[in-house]
């Protein structure tokens, strides 16, 4: 099981849902993702994106003003 | 000093002016005077002008100025008032104006980092700082409206993307859900799991295919190939190694499909199938032979097809080839094994007709020492009937297919054989044969020909007595329905009255009505009309069946 991380930090949505996408290809079951970004909708579009994909969102942490960390397994 | 009159000195007319005629000369402290034309506000508005006017200076004195000081200083306080109200005033909408463009860049700056769901209060003093407002809101909620959108399809098409590399890794059951609220995404969505069923289908297919291909190939003689435009195996199946004797390895890249054919006919065979590639053509059964590896010839049929490009130039050609060596060798024998039997059957055929020579002879020489003409009779139609017999197996012997006879040959020799035997009946009994060319076989001729016989010799019996001359025809045609029409006619003086030829004793009606309607399974009958006209209707007999 491989933990992957993901910089989005200055992309503005919807780039940081289109980049896990693409990274998501690369990631086997139960891999974890660690992404971080700052795009005021960050926390929102993952969000969506886990429900509709059927990804477990494992946690939120908030670094400061828009900045959060998502975990997100595969 | 002298004061003046300001009308005076002017020479003004102007009589709506308050100091026109007013015995208060001081007329500077009037607000709302006509001077120079212009209709003048109060002292303070105007004291730059009067301060170089003539009846000020003349007017001037002690009280006046006094009285000028006061009003001066009166309305110099109003206007100072006036002033800090102003200046209050403007330091409120500084401060409207500060506060309002604050809250406005700020909300700028949220929506330029990403956040459109920023509003700010419509409120202001100023009116266009709350227009302003308005419109940053509604930029904002507009931004929303296409981060939302944005976001969708991002969602969307991350959702395809996952869809679409499972379907990529074999996953067919992965299909994207139709929540989207957004048309596109939803139509979109219809094609990929269009898409994914059409291709599931297809694949479904090709490896059913490729099961039942990989089957034959691997179970079957039959051998799979590939070349290229020069002819070079590109691919081979295992098979060829029971067929030809080399293993995959040594053919694929190694060998031209022209390596085994036999020296004798390789340039011709090569000239040959490269004339098929220049074609492009397919082709299809075409049988030849090949040196197998431990040096015996093996009879291979192949059939292949084209391998274009898209633009239709020639790549190579594949197609099946199978081991037809034991079929060919078994064609061979049985070919020869037939010939065997065509040669004793064409004996047999010699043989029984000597046979019913010799028996006719035997006849012959017995009838030497008999004088009973009854007896002699007998034996010469015993005789016919030998003969009739014979000749169907002489035709037989001389035909080119053993199993048929031509009826118009039989008919011919047989009839004027059977005519000359008669003495005396040269020169005065005709015969006239109309007969088609139908071929009959062998279950079938000889009936007819015994009721040829009968008939025939009966007219030359009984149709012209008293040496009278005559005719007799025989008539033979394919009917319309498949069958067959022999008439024999007469035109003697006809069967006696009364005489009913199915209820006679005559051995010779007995047998033409046997013949004709047991062995042949035709009909016979009479028909009417001057001589004697018998029609005989059959159908082809073979190997016991009636055609």
């Amino acid at each position: 099981m491989a933990v992957e991380l993901l910089d989005t930090n200055g992309l503005k949505c919807p780039q940081p849902v289109l980049k896990i996408a693409v990274k998501a290809a690369d990631m086997k079951l139960g891999d974890i993702l660690e992404v971080v970004g700052d795009c005021p909708t960050f926390e929102r579009d993952v969000r969506v994106w886990c429900e509709r994909l059927n990804k477990v969102l494992l946690s939120i942490k908030n670094e400061g003003g828009y900045k959060k960390r998502i975990q997100i397994q595969f | 000093m002298g004061k003046v009159r300001c009308w005076e000195i002017f020479q003004c007319k102007e009589k709506g002016c308050p100091a026109y005629k007013s015995r208060n000369l001081r007329c500077w402290l009037f607000s709302g005077t006509h001077c120079r034309d212009e209709i003048q506000d109060k002292f303070i508005d105007k004291i730059e002008m009067c301060l170089d006017c003539k009846p000020f200076k003349k007017n001037l004195d002690m009280p006046s100025m006094k009285n000028t000081c006061k009003v001066f200083n009166v309305q110099l306080k109003e206007y100072k008032q006036i002033v800090e109200d102003r200046d209050k005033e403007l330091e409120n909408i500084s401060m409207d104006l500060a506060v309002g463009l604050s809250e406005v860049f700020d909300a700028l700056k949220k929506i330029s980092s990403g956040d459109p769901l920023v509003r700010i209060p419509e409120i202001s003093n100023i009116e266009l700082i709350a227009k302003l407002k308005h419109l940053v809101n509604l930029t904002a909620q507009n931004i929303e409206e296409i981060v939302d959108l944005s976001h969708e399809f991002a969602i969307g098409l991350a959702e395809h993307f996952d869809v679409l590399h499972k379907v990529s890794r074999g996953d067919f059951t992965a299909r994207v859900s139709d929540s989207s609220k957004e048309e596109l995404l939803r139509a979109l969505g219809k094609v990929t799991h269009e898409m994914i069923e059409s291709v599931s289908r297809e694949i479904t297919d090709r490896k059913r295919a490729e099961d039942r291909f990989r089957q034959v190939a691997q179970s079957g003689g039959v051998w799979i190939w590939e070349v290229d435009g020069s002819g070079l195996y590109t691919y081979s199946s295992r098979v060829v190694e029971k067929i030809l004797g080399y293993t995959r390895e040594e053919i694929v890249g190694k060998k031209h499909f022209y390596d085994f054919f036999e020296p004798e006919v390789m340039a011709q065979l090569k000239e040959e199938v490269f004339g098929v590639f220049y074609r492009k053509e397919d082709f299809k059964n075409f049988i030849y032979s090949s040196i197998h590896k431990n040096g015996h010839i093996v009879f291979l049929e192949s059939s292949g097809t084209p391998v274009l490009d898209v633009r239709g130039n020639l790549l190579g050609y594949r197609g099946v080839d199978t081991d037809i060596t034991e079929r060919k060798l078994a064609e061979e024998h049985l070919r020869k094994s037939l010939r065997e039997k065509e040669i004793l059957l064409r004996e047999l055929h010699h043989r029984t007709k000597n046979n019913m020579q010799v028996i006719s002879s035997l006849l012959d020489l017995h009838s030497i020492n008999i004088e009973d003409k009854n007896i002699l009779n007998i034996i010469k139609e015993v005789q016919h009937r030998i003969k009739s017999i014979a000749l169907v197996h002489e035709k037989l012997y001389q035909a080119k297919d053993l199993s048929d006879v031509n009826l118009k040959d039989y008919i011919m020799d047989f009839a004027h054989a059977l005519l000359k035997s008669y003495e005396g009946s040269q020169g005065k009994v005709y015969l006239k044969v109309d007969v088609d060319d139908i071929f009959l076989s062998l279950d079938t001729i000889t009936p007819c020909g015994m009721i040829i016989s009968e008939l025939v010799s009966n007219s030359m019996k009984y149709a012209f007595p008293d040496s009278r001359k005559g005719e007799i025809t025989i008539e033979c045609h394919s009917a319309d329905d498949g069958g067959v029409e022999l008439r024999i006619s007469d035109n003697g003086i006809g069967l006696p009255e009364g005489i009913d030829f199915r209820n006679t004793k005559s051995l010779g009606f007995k047998l033409i009505c046997k013949l004709a309607e047991d062995q042949l399974r035709g009909t016979v009958e009479k028909e009417g009309g001057k001589g004697t006209t018998f029609l005989i209707k059959f159908r082809e007999i073979k190997k016991g069946k009636v055609l």
